[in-house]
């Protein structure tokens, strides 16, 4: 379990945020790349911001 | 693509990880032996060599180019927006710099301490192997991404790795001066920018300007970068 958390730790950096954004960036790229993009951004900020919530 | 962006990436990306590492095997050199750091140094270095040359064949052989984007671009956006945001974190004081000075006082306490004594090469190694291990990732990872691209990927990581172990030598001290959280920002803007630029083009998205695309990436996640930190130091002194 420690490795598990440790390999999701140096992957992501300990976010929750991050994969899930990203994600759903990969879902709505259909819709076009300024979409993707967008998503992408904020998932950044939102990652940026999480640990300050 | 310009291999260059490539090995300029892989050679920001590596000094900053090897200027931490440094840190560890001074100490070692320091406290233990040089012999003993060295040694530790040139094994992890090895290991990661072998990380490097046996991945890297492996991934780009994984399937077509398409497929490959997608599998290292996602990773590449990973890396890019923890590079991001822990600059965008020291930058609004939400966490501690980095001070190589502190840091390598405190692994000479440790290893100067008699539970310690025979760790030397075990402390060398780890340092060595844990900082390069990201960066191996990295340059695998570009390497796959872009058809011939390996050399490039590689030598800037190599010429970064010499760079610092003759600064290392030569200084014979950490490296107080080296502006850690700026060059960490830049790497997470390069690795940020190659990640959604390649997940984009693994994804079948046509990009509005081709390869050009990517600078407008690059300055675009800069500007928001920067924003999002000023916000945050703001905020932290309104409170």
């Amino acid at each position: 379990m420690k490795v598990v958390h440790e390999v999701y730790d140096f992957i992501t950096g300990g976010s929750l945020v991050t994969p899930i954004g990203l994600i759903v960036a990969i879902l709505c790229a259909r819709f076009g790349p300024a979409v993707f993009l967008a998503v992408v951004l904020a998932t950044f900020v939102a990652s940026t911001l999480e640990r300050v919530a | 693509m310009n291999g260059w962006i490539l090995a300029t990436t892989t050679f920001f990306a590596s000094g900053v990880e090897f200027v931490e590492a440094a840190t560890i095997v001074l100490a070692v050199g320091t406290a233990v032996a040089w012999r003993t750091a060295i040694a530790g140094t040139l094994a992890a270095v090895a290991a990661l060599t072998v990380l490097v040359g046996l991945g890297g064949p492996l991934l780009a052989n994984a399937g077509s180019l398409r497929t490959i984007q997608l599998i290292v671009g996602p990773f590449l956006i990973l890396f890019g927006i923890g590079w991001l945001r822990k600059a965008a974190w020291r930058f609004a004081g939400l966490k501690p710099q980095r001070d190589e000075q502190a840091a390598f006082a405190r692994e000479l306490g440790r290893l100067r301490d008699p539970k310690e004594a025979g760790r030397g090469f075990a402390v060398a190694f780890q340092g060595v192997f844990v900082e390069g291990l990201e960066v191996a990732v990295i340059v695998v990872t570009f390497a796959a991404s872009r058809p011939g691209e390996l050399a490039w990927s590689i030598g800037g990581a190599v010429v970064a790795l010499l760079a610092v172990a003759i600064a290392a030598f030569a200084l014979r001290a950490p490296f107080a001066r080296v502006p850690e959280n700026a060059l960490k920002a830049l790497v997470g803007v390069m690795l940020f920018a190659l990640g959604t630029f390649w997940t984009g083009e693994g994804l079948d998205l046509r990009w509005w300007a081709g390869d050009a695309t990517l600078f407008v990436l690059a300055i675009g996640i800069a500007l928001l970068a920067a924003a999002t930190s000023v916000a945050l130091r703001a905020r932290r002194a309104g409170a």
